[in-house]
């Protein structure tokens, strides 16, 4: 399957695959592949992701695969907003100080978008190694970034323990995956970020749940202040709306909510 | 062992009895399904129709089961989620059965129910569960003895949404028709995708809610119905379909089964087909006369959690219209 895959990307890929960049300095001429030292590293639902070299630079490339059970025109809208919105976003967010992979190249047409990689490890992974107040800082930086996000009419979408990624050596942590972000300022979205953040410690992470969710508020409220309470306040109401919850009888049944 | 069991948490009274022997474990398997006449599941008019239909239902099991009452080692019945005034029949028969023959009375969850019959009949070992019915939809695996929900809608359910679609555009009822859904029919004539409706996963969760209502708006404002039905069924499978497969990815588990009373559809299961060869796992699809409730699926769950002495008191045995999948213990796996 992955062989499959790797072979119908390289065929996307052949445009700039093909090209050399030539370099002339005062020790001559030098030639370089474009990109090369392909290695499919995750294969996710939506994407595809490929470590690369790219230009030199220690790079992924993030492959929107055409999805056989999908009607095409519906698959192809998909693949370029997608691709087209995420690096947007991206930008966006280096801007406003949060750190993530920095957007190089990108083929809306094919679903390509290639950016650097970052080495590290994701919260999911390291969180079992990592005593209470690096948990702390982590999350509280994550929250700090996701309400720096919503203050710039961003939402992430899919803020999980698996993107936040806490760099190697340095120690600096990184939001990744904007496959699902978008450009809103609605209450709603922005609770949802926060819903899914909980919810994801909440499934993964039972030991560490409530100092991780603490943090993150902690971060969130350091920069919206008492808007954070709306926010919350919010988070409830989202649980609330979900399938055969036992709180929403309270409601119904007397009038408490 | 033999256990009768009961369901009775919507639109269907059913009463199955199985054996733990593997050839033909199935000794009886007999249902009366509520067919509203217009709109949908009336709570208090499914009940009534339980009501009048329970005493035949239970006579036929047991004649075509061939066995003597005082034979079963256990009753089982649906206590939850599901309709209240529909569970309360079940429930109220259940205890009857239990208390009268002195058997030991087991408590059933719906959910789990339908994920344990997909399990025996698919063979299945260990799948990400893609459960998909009227009034659920959630994607969920078995984790530390729990079926965890790894994404689910945040609002109404996928057959839900058909359903009050179909019924608000002036399709249904009949809902299903030779073993189609109306809309999955109506859209087979659909030409053209309307972009401009929503398409929402949030992380793991999907949503419909907006979908349903910017559908009908679209309806009103003259788009072609067939290519409206077109749209609500892609933007709804595929959305499911997604986050079938971040479950896939996330959990790393071969298998991918399909259970629920939409999981009949030959469209979402053609879908469901070319998913799992592209991330090369193997798919099961609970047959359909399985698939849809049926007292079966409550014995046969029933029968595992009365082997690990799982029993209620009948006095106990409370409804729970709001019982999750994931609040149940899978002591027996």
């Amino acid at each position: 399957m992955e062989i499959a895959l790797l072979e119908e990307l390289s065929k996307d890929l052949n445009s700039i695959a093909s090209e050399k960049v030539i370099i002339y300095s005062a020790s001559g001429v030098e030639e370089k592949n474009v990109l090369k030292d392909l290695k499919l590293i995750s294969l996710g639902a939506e994407a595809a992701i490929v470590r690369c070299t790219f230009l030199d630079i220690d790079a992924v490339i993030k492959w929107r695969f055409p999805k056989p059970y999908m009607p095409p025109d519906l698959d192809k809208q998909f693949r370029v907003s997608r691709t087209i919105t995420e690096a947007k976003a991206l930008f966006k967010a280096i801007s406003i100080g949060v750190l993530t992979p920095i957007p190089l190249y990108m083929d809306p047409a094919r679903g390509l978008l290639i950016m650097t990689f970052v080495d590290g490890y994701s919260l999911r992974d390291a969180i079992q190694r990592l005593d209470e107040n690096a948990v702390c800082d982590v999350c509280r930086i994550a929250g700090m970034y996701i309400a720096k996000l919503h203050e710039n009419s961003i939402v992430h979408g899919d803020v999980t323990t698996s993107n936040i990624v806490i760099e190697k050596g340095t120690g600096d942590v990184y939001l990744i995956d904007f496959g699902l972000s978008n450009f809103v300022k609605r209450i709603e979205d922005e609770a949802i970020d926060v819903h899914i953040f909980f919810r994801s410690v909440e499934s993964a992470h039972q030991d560490v749940e409530d100092l991780a969710k603490r943090c993150f508020i902690d971060g969130y409220r350091s920069v919206r202040g008492a808007y954070t309470d709306n926010i919350l306040k919010m988070v409830l109401n989202i649980r609330r709306m979900g399938r055969y919850v036992a709180e929403r009888r309270l409601r119904g049944v007397w009038g408490i909510t | 062992m033999i256990i009768l069991g009961i369901e009775s948490t919507a639109h269907t009274f059913g009463i199955g009895i199985v054996s733990d022997r593997d050839e033909g474990f199935i000794l009886a398997d007999e249902r009366a399904k509520y067919e509203p006449k217009e709109g949908g599941i009336h709570p208090r008019e499914a009940s009534r129709f339980f009501v009048e239909q329970a005493p035949q239902v239970l006579k036929k099991a047991l004649e075509k089961s061939a066995i003597n009452p005082r034979d079963l080692s256990a009753v089982a019945v649906a206590l939850g989620p599901g309709m209240g005034p529909c569970l309360r029949v079940g429930a109220t028969v259940a205890r009857v059965l239990a208390s009268y023959l002195r058997k030991p009375l087991v408590p059933v969850n719906h959910a789990v129910a339908h994920i344990e019959i997909g399990l025996k009949l698919t063979g299945m070992v260990d799948p990400v569960i893609v459960y998909l019915s009227g009034g659920n939809t959630a994607v969920v695996a078995l984790v530390n003895k729990r079926y965890r929900i790894f994404g689910e809608t945040l609002d109404i359910a996928l057959g839900n949404l058909l359903d009050s679609f179909a019924r608000d555009v002036g399709l249904a009822p009949p809902y299903v028709v030779n073993g189609v859904h109306v809309v999955d029919r109506c859209a087979e004539k659909g030409r053209k995708l309307l972009l401009e409706l929503p398409y929402v996963v949030r992380g793991q969760d999907v949503s419909f809610s907006g979908l349903y209502t910017a559908a009908i708006k679209a309806y009103r404002q003259g788009a072609n119905l067939h290519d409206v039905c077109l749209t609500v069924r892609e933007i709804a499978y595929n959305s499911i379909l997604e986050v079938a497969a971040r479950a896939l990815m996330h959990t790393k588990k071969k298998e991918l089964m399909v259970v629920g009373g939409v999981a009949a559809s030959p469209i979402l299961r053609d879908k469901l087909e070319k998913l799992s060869q592209r991330y090369g796992v193997s798919l099961g699809i609970v047959p359909p006369r399985y698939a849809v409730d049926n007292g079966v699926m409550i014995a046969w769950t029933g029968l595992l959690m009365f082997k690990v002495g799982i029993t209620v008191e009948p006095r106990n045995a409370l409804i729970n219209q709001r019982w999750r999948v994931d609040e149940v213990d899978i002591s027996w796996r």
